[in-house]
């Protein structure tokens, strides 16, 4: 990386990117409070500013002698949005976690009151027939799936329990809301699903979030095999395994844990 | 107003090129805003260190996830429509359809809010989407009122987009008259939107409120949803 002292002109690049901090944490800011920010006289500053509006990053707030983000800014970031494929970012840690484990490897998304599975890498053992891409399971069912329910916001969450999962002819039969309710609390509190025999007898899972930029969770992977490979020993190393697997792919998609939920909703 | 200050001015250039052709490798980028190679690099090396650009691992610039978050905030910043989140949730459950609240920007019409109706979500406009201001019932309304150096370039979405002068100008007409746009399929085949402006106090247009959803449902439901649109709007001018 060059050193900005030895780039002639980075410089202001720093000052921008400290305006843009500032703007982000506190909506609209006066030149006056973006100098204390910045840490930059008023005469620079309204300068940084000049060009910044000019250039669409920072306009004008409607609030008299105020400044904020600039809505070109959303205009880049619909853009970042679009050409973010989940699976892209999945790709590379289902694979080294495919390499890891031998296991079956799995992602998967919310749609209604199922999940489905977007992307999958066949383990040695066995081949589940249960879970093939674009197969779709409820969401009370599997170690993926249940963590997709568990994460839900509770008003989304209480609206799938209490309301009526759709069901396919070779699912488990729906357990009572009750029971998928306590579930979800435990599930939500580890921060992690196990999943033993409930999809298919003899195959178990271990089922992590994966959560984007807002700390929305969107998807979730899990490793499954046969029940002796995962439960018969202590499942605690490969539960962090998978566990760690999905904070990289949450990570990728810019979700920063210290950041999310605190300067806005 | 002066001259942007210049590196920053080519940090937008390289972020612009980015924002619409994806990820570029460094000599890409360096063509596509005319500058040595030499000066691309410090370029990406400054954007890379303030975290607005990333290297991915083929060596090729991306924008970085940072902008999500800064999408965010700008949208939160606009506390001049912080009524319209309730006033779109009120049009998605009384119609159905999913709502939108637009604005014109560069010749454009850039998404700033919506509300998800019941039906399928159209993802044609997401908050921070934009579309040219001859496609699409809000673009349409917005176009209308906007002074001609401002109404931006015409792009054909579909073989029903309007694009020649004559039609653009009769639609401008209705626009007047009527108050409302209703857009067949002029952006994705198969969808329709509904439209009405939203006006500041001097009478000048300051956005647009419309739904959208499958052709045959919106049609169906103009004469319930054109006095809800034209309620809310009023409610938000």
């Amino acid at each position: 990386m060059t050193d900005p002292v030895q780039a002639p002109g980075l410089d202001i690049l720093h000052k921008a990117d400290a305006v843009l901090r500032a703007l982000e944490r506190h909506a609209a800011l006066t030149v006056a409070e973006l100098s204390e920010h910045v840490e930059e006289p008023v005469s620079s500053l309204y300068r940084i500013l000049t060009s910044l509006t000019a250039l669409g990053w920072v306009e004008p707030s409607p609030a008299r002698g105020r400044y904020r983000l600039g809505i070109d800014v959303m205009s880049i970031g619909y853009a970042v949005e679009d050409r973010l494929s989940i699976r892209a970012h999945a790709l590379p840690v289902l694979e080294r976690l495919h390499l890891h484990t031998g296991l079956t490897v799995y992602l998967c998304v919310r749609r209604f009151t199922r999940s489905v599975c977007i992307e999958r890498i066949e383990g040695r053992d066995v081949r589940s027939l249960a879970t093939l891409i674009g197969s779709s399971t409820p969401l009370f069912a599997g170690a993926a799936p249940r963590v997709l329910l568990a994460t839900l916001p509770d008003a989304d969450r209480d609206q799938v329990i209490d309301g009526e999962f759709r069901l396919d002819p070779n699912d488990p039969p729906t357990p009572p809301a009750a029971t998928i309710r306590a579930d979800a609390e435990t599930v939500r509190r580890q921060g992690y699903a196990v999943s033993d025999g409930d999809v298919t007898p003899g195959v178990a899972a271990i089922g992590a979030p994966v959560r984007d930029h807002r700390g929305d969770v969107i998807a979730a992977i899990s490793v499954s095999g046969l029940r002796p490979a995962l439960l018969d020993r202590d499942a605690t190393e490969l539960i962090a395994t998978v566990v760690e697997g999905a904070d990289e792919i949450s990570a990728s998609l810019g979700f920063a844990p210290a950041l999310a939920g605190v300067s806005h909703g | 107003m002066a001259e942007p200050i210049k590196s920053l001015a080519k940090a937008q250039a390289v972020v612009d090129l980015l924002r619409r052709n994806g990820a570029l490798t460094p000599s890409e980028i360096a063509d596509g805003i005319a500058v040595p190679r030499s000066s691309a690099y410090r370029l990406i090396d400054g954007l890379r260190a303030i975290e607005l650009v990333v290297s991915r691992p083929d060596g090729s610039i991306d924008l970085a996830q940072r902008w999500l978050r800064l999408s965010d905030a700008s949208r939160a910043a606009r506390t001049e429509w912080a009524a319209a989140r309730d006033v779109l949730d009120g049009l998605a459950r009384t119609t159905g359809f999913t709502a939108y609240l637009t604005v014109p920007r560069s010749g454009a019409a850039v998404c700033l809010d919506w509300a998800r109706g019941r039906g399928i979500e159209l993802l044609v406009l997401r908050p921070g989407g934009s579309l040219a201001l001859n496609a699409g019932a809000a673009s349409r309304v917005l176009r209308a009122h906007l002074p001609a150096a401002e109404r931006g370039e015409i792009v054909s979405y579909t073989p029903f987009t309007l694009t020649d002068p004559g039609s653009l100008a009769a639609d401008a007409e209705a626009v007047h008259s009527e108050g409302f746009v209703l857009a067949a399929e002029d952006v994705t085949v198969g969808i329709t939107s509904l439209a009405v402006p939203v006006f500041d106090e001097r009478g000048g247009i300051r956005a647009s409120l419309s739904v959208g959803g499958l052709s045959r449902d919106v049609r169906d439901a103009v004469a319930g949803a054109l006095p809800a649109l034209r309620e809310a709007a009023t409610a938000l001018g």
